[in-house]
């Protein structure tokens, strides 16, 4: 195995989840956040979140 | 200049003022003591300028907060224009709180919270349910705490629009509805009176506990309520937060807490006392 690209693998796994926050909630249904691009999604979907309209 | 300070919690706002117009109007929307001479020794939560820029009949008055331009007005609107604009300040610049666009009441300790966009008849619920005896926190916004996760007051007049003014004056004829403007942006608007009851707890914070998504909807047979789960709950209440983008990593730390403790249902109805009935019966 290559030493070098294998921890650059464990980094950047570290980054992902460093980057990530999960929120499961009681009925088991789940919500993620990037810390990286400020997204958030619905898990397994690809919905964001947006503002409304300020008024 | 009349200027003044209104006091209506969290935020103390401070006002420089142009128009005496203005300051009776207000004088029948809030209780006296809310409204005060500004104290040089107090610092506001923010400004709102209502300023005359010129003479004559074009929209004379420019409401604005420090050099952020909100709308210029007549004096026949100046009551919604302003009502409007606290609400902007709010949104734009009260990043202790995160705020999503919800009327919010309480019985109980707990907290219902309605989110929904203009035309959902969130407003009319709203009057309906502190009418009979739920407490307002807010017809408009919910703030949350960031730190204790607690549903803040921010009680003021309930905005009332077009139909809803006839519905609720023929439903509650003892409610107090004042400054009826007609040919605003939004068509003819005017505001309920909180009842003594929200007036006293404007201060007492509530527990979430309910989430509803009411859309009314006039060609519905039959009332449904369908349970949501709390990840699309959450997708939902964030896309009705003002500042749930600004907060970032806390927005959605204090989003998730909220979540958790709710249970999330969506309701369609044409017919108030059907929608009520529903609502006592679940809360």
């Amino acid at each position: 195995m290559d030493v070098t690209l294998s921890y650059a693998a464990w980094l950047s796994q570290q980054a992902t989840d460093d980057n990530t926050l999960t929120a499961l909630f009681d009925d088991a249904s789940s919500v993620l956040f990037s810390k990286q691009d400020h997204e958030t999604h619905l898990v397994g979907t690809a919905t964001e979140a947006k503002e409304p309209d300020v008024d | 200049m009349t200027d003044f300070a209104i006091h209506t919690a969290p935020f103390s706002v401070l006002v420089a003022n142009h128009s005496n117009k203005l300051t009776a109007a207000l004088a029948e929307l809030y209780p006296a003591e809310l409204i005060t001479r500004p104290n040089p020794q107090l610092i506001y939560d923010f400004c709102l300028q209502v300023q005359r820029k010129w003479a004559g009949w074009g929209r004379p008055f420019h409401v604005s907060s420090g050099d952020q331009h909100f709308r210029m007005t007549d004096s026949a609107q100046l009551v919604p224009v302003f009502e409007w604009g606290v609400n902007w300040c709010v949104a734009s610049y009260q990043h202790q709180f995160l705020a999503i666009h919800a009327a919010v009441l309480e019985r109980d300790g707990k907290a219902l919270i309605m989110p929904a966009p203009p035309g959902s008849g969130k407003s009319t619920l709203c009057a309906v349910l502190m009418q009979e005896g739920w407490r307002l926190l807010s017809d408009e916004m919910c703030l949350v705490d960031l730190v204790s996760g607690a549903i803040v007051p921010y009680v003021r007049p309930v905005s009332l629009k077009n139909q809803s003014l006839t519905l609720l004056q023929s439903w509650y004829p003892q409610a107090q509805i004042r400054q009826i403007t007609a040919g605003t942006t939004k068509g003819t608007v005017g505001y309920m009176l909180p009842s003594k009851h929200s007036w006293a707890g404007m201060q007492q914070t509530a527990t979430a506990a309910w989430v509803i998504f009411p859309q009314y909807n006039a060609a519905q047979q039959q009332l449904t309520l369908s349970k949501v789960s709390q990840a699309d709950a959450f997708m939902h209440l964030a896309n009705n937060s003002f500042n749930y983008a600004v907060l970032a990593e806390q927005g959605f730390i204090s989003l998730s807490r909220l979540t958790e403790q709710i249970d999330a249902y969506r309701l369609e109805y044409a017919c108030i006392e059907q929608a009520l009935s529903e609502l006592n019966k679940l809360c």
